[in-house]
């Protein structure tokens, strides 16, 4: 892995320690002929430029601070590398060591240029595109090059010299305006950039006066093969010109881009605060000391409400006084104007003078004031004074209203979101209470050779205060029952689970219906509010006489099909409802009827709900005439079908998808038994 | 838009309401705030115009039926008049109009304090 990473900076030690070898061993020839005998000396420049081209590519999140550090470094690393011959020099050495350490010295140039070149690429490449980075493979093509002149130039036409420069030149000369990088650094760091820009051209100038005398011969100067260093060099030097140009002239615009990145981190935190469910003051304040700062404000105060017309002001900045402050609430009635701003948005005196005398407080002229509302709710206002008159600028003031608007959007946003969550658990609650209630009324219905029985009971919330139940009293006797509670929704709920206490205990003590409905009275009286009352009709089928019992507790009317005469029609009797008379005088309001009954005739029980839907355009309702008939119609089909064809009608008559109320209907059809 | 509307008017010893509108479960405590206050200031003999009345649900019922007993022990009463057909069936039904004096005319509704 190591290996694989740094592959190329070994060829290219190990190439440039064959040129090391050769030099010193002046091995003219060996183990190249002549005319290619610096052949390891250009592969070492170009496995160097393939090292540094790999490293750079592989990170490609570079802090810029760091690669100048990294830069300087090794550029004081050469400056030293390439001093110590001139030292060897003034210490009288031996020439072979002299020769040796000058040989090191023009490796750390070479490194150097070459390192600060790719550094320039790495730079030049930050936040630009792939085709910035072609043009730079075929620069680094093109001064690979130019680095063969090192092996005898004479093998080289003339023109291949020439052609190079100019190659060079023009694609070199797009590189060095690609300088995107000074856009994204802070103020501190492109002065830090200026001097390191500097720095590094010192150091490159120190490396290159230092090495430029070696007695090797010379790869720096006098031969062809310096063109290299020529073109490096000098794109680095211009590179190193534009870019301190570049960041001179930027710096101005630098602050506004600097503010500009300051303020929508002033929105994000703002936001951040809301969401975060900071409490509101601190909100506030945050809110509160953002205005005052991007705006330039030189005092403001902040109002804020705690509870509904209780007034806190909670801040103050800047040099005002509490008095001054209490002498601007006061006189300018800022609270109760602020809520009647138009559109609830600022409202800016320019001119303080002309509002109002100020008298002995007249530090300040202008004064902006911005309510905060959330939930559509007065939360508070945010006032901001300056000396002169008018001396908000438009800026200032859509800027400090867009943070306002942020944390009322921001305080809209969770608000929305509670309600739903809120919404979300009564609406799973309720989805419970209807689980539960469905498991209140019968699901099964017996199966007799006397009769046959249906039911169908629908709510128009989740819950609702329709009831039916039955009891087998013994296997030729039916206690049944149908109840509407008054009102809807889950307090008919509750009363109707109650009723179902009610009727399951005292229909198994086998009481007449009248003495029925009255302890049913007497119960529920006790538990009942003060509004609330209930209808319903108990039966008592008998099935072996062919006889019932019923009892109407001023429930709608019970619907009878008589077989024989093929006719329907409605028992039209008296009874009360149960809650209403809650006293022992109730017993004066109901009765018991009876009815013999013969096989094929059907008893249709039901609450209101199923004839009191209206029609969409007439506005009438369904009513007793239209559920008589279709009875008489459909008297003939079984207690299913029958039931649907009533609902069937129901539904065609009044045009809707849903019946506006909660509505239960019993359909009992006796058999031939 | 009130979807319930009740006009007062006392006269001697009678109150007299007149109720237009729909009386359901949203506006029945509005009729029951006006009874309740009545009730309150010893006004007994209630008059209740049910001309304008067009639809009556079983809260509203609760509004009438919560007072019965409380006027009965006073001995005062309600009377009610001028019910259409469909309110009227459904006073039938529940078995009110045992309990609830009702009457077809003002004149005739007010005969029945005239006895008092």
């Amino acid at each position: 892995m190591e290996f694989t990473k740094h592959k190329y900076l070994f060829f290219g030690i190990i190439s440039f320690l064959i040129t090391v070898i050769q030099r010193l061993f002046d091995a003219v020839g060996y183990p190249f002929p002549v005319f290619c005998f610096n052949v390891p000396l250009v592969a070492s420049i170009v496995f160097h430029i393939l090292y540094f081209r790999q490293i750079f590519n592989a990170r490609s999140i570079y802090n810029v601070e760091k690669l100048f550090i990294r830069l300087t470094k090794v550029g004081l690393a050469a400056l030293i590398i390439t001093f110590i011959p001139s030292v060897l020099v003034y210490l009288r050495a031996t020439p072979k060591l002299i020769q040796l350490f000058e040989l090191f010295g023009f490796y750390g140039f070479m490194f150097f240029s070459i390192y600060l070149l790719m550094g320039f690429y790495k730079l030049s490449l930050l936040n630009d595109s792939k085709l910035v980075r072609r043009n730079w493979d075929l620069f680094l093509v093109l001064v690979s090059a130019a680095a063969l002149l090192y092996i005898e130039s004479a093998h080289f036409p003339k023109l291949y010299s020439s052609f190079l420069m100019v190659a060079c030149f023009l694609v070199g000369l797009p590189l060095v305006f690609k300088i995107k990088w000074i856009a994204f650094i802070n103020m501190k760091m492109r002065w830090l950039s200026i001097l390191f820009l500097l720095s590094l051209m010192f150091l490159g100038l120190g490396i290159l006066q230092f090495s430029f005398h070696y007695n090797l011969p010379n790869y720096i100067s006098d031969t062809p093969g310096a063109m290299f260093f020529l073109i490096v060099l000098n794109f680095e030097i211009t590179y190193i010109i534009i870019s301190i140009l570049a960041l001179l002239f930027n710096m101005p615009i630098a602050s506004v881009t600097e503010k500009l990145a300051e303020e929508v981190k002033s929105i994000q935190q703002i936001n951040q605060s809301v969401i975060k469910k900071a409490p509101i003051e601190e909100t506030f304040n945050l809110l509160f000391t953002r205005c005052y700062k991007d705006t330039e404000a030189n005092a403001g105060w902040m109002i804020l409400e705690k509870e509904e017309g209780v007034e806190n002001v909670t801040f103050y900045t800047g040099s005002v006084f509490e008095n001054e402050v209490a002498f601007y609430n006061e006189s300018l009635k800022i609270k109760s104007k602020a809520i009647e701003f138009p559109n609830k948005s600022y409202h800016y005196f320019r001119n303080l003078n002309k509002n109002i005398s100020l008298e002995k407080f007249d530090r300040y002229q202008s004064l902006l004031v911005f309510p905060v509302f959330s939930e559509e709710k007065f939360q508070g206002a945010i006032c901001l004074l300056k000396k002169e008159v008018d001396s908000f600028d438009e800026y200032q003031i859509q800027l400090a209203q867009s943070y306002i608007d942020q944390v009322q959007l921001a305080f809209e946003n969770q608000a929305l979101i509670r309600a739903s969550i809120a919404s979300e658990r009564v609406k799973k609650e309720m989805e419970i209470a209807r689980d539960v209630q469905r498991q209140l009324l019968p699901m099964d219905f017996p199966e007799s050779p006397d009769f046959e029985m249906t039911a169908y009971c629908e709510s128009l919330l989740e819950v609702g205060g329709d009831y039916f139940d039955f009891i087998m009293l013994d296997d030729k006797r039916l206690a049944l029952i149908i109840a509407d509670v008054s009102g809807s929704g889950a307090s008919a709920a509750f009363y109707m689970a109650h009723l179902k206490g009610v009727f399951q205990a005292l229909a198994q003590l086998n009481f007449p219906v009248a003495t029925f409905l009255e302890f049913a009275n007497e119960a529920l009286s006790r538990c009942l509010a003060r509004r609330v009352f209930i209808t319903l009709t108990y039966s008592l089928f008998d099935f072996g006489k062919r006889k019932l019992l019923y009892g109407r507790a001023g429930h709608t009317p019970l619907l009878y099909f008589d077989s024989i005469l093929k006719e329907a029609r409605y028992f039209e009797d008296k009874g009360l409802g149960l809650g209403i008379v809650r006293d022992e005088s109730y017993a004066k309001f109901v009765k018991q009827y009876d009815k013999k009954f013969n096989p094929g005739d059907i008893f249709v029980l039901f609450t209101d709900g199923i004839i009191e839907g209206r029609n969409d355009s007439t506005q009438k309702e369904y009513g007793l005439e239209r559920l008589r008939k279709v009875l008489e119609e459909n008297a003939d089909l079984a207690v299913d079908k029958l039931k649907s064809a009533i609902l069937t009608d129901i539904y065609k008559y009044i045009n809707t998808q849903k019946i506006p109320d909660d509505h239960t209907i019993i359909v009992v059809k006796i058999k031939e038994g | 838009m009130d979807k319930l509307k009740i006009e007062k008017q006392v006269n001697k010893e009678l109150l007299m309401l007149k109720i237009s509108g729909e009386l359901d479960a949203s506006t029945a405590i509005k009729l029951d705030d006006e009874i309740n206050g009545a009730l309150e200031s010893n006004q007994i003999n209630i008059l209740v115009d049910c001309g304008d009345l067009n639809y009556i649900s079983s809260a509203g019922f609760g509004v009438f039926v919560s007072y019965i007993k409380d006027l009965q022990t006073r001995a005062g009463k309600f009377v009610l008049y001028n019910l259409s057909n469909n309110v009227f069936e459904t006073f039938k039904i529940l078995g009110l109009n045992d309990l609830l004096t009702i009457a077809d005319t003002e004149k005739e509704a007010k005969s029945f304090f005239d006895k008092i």
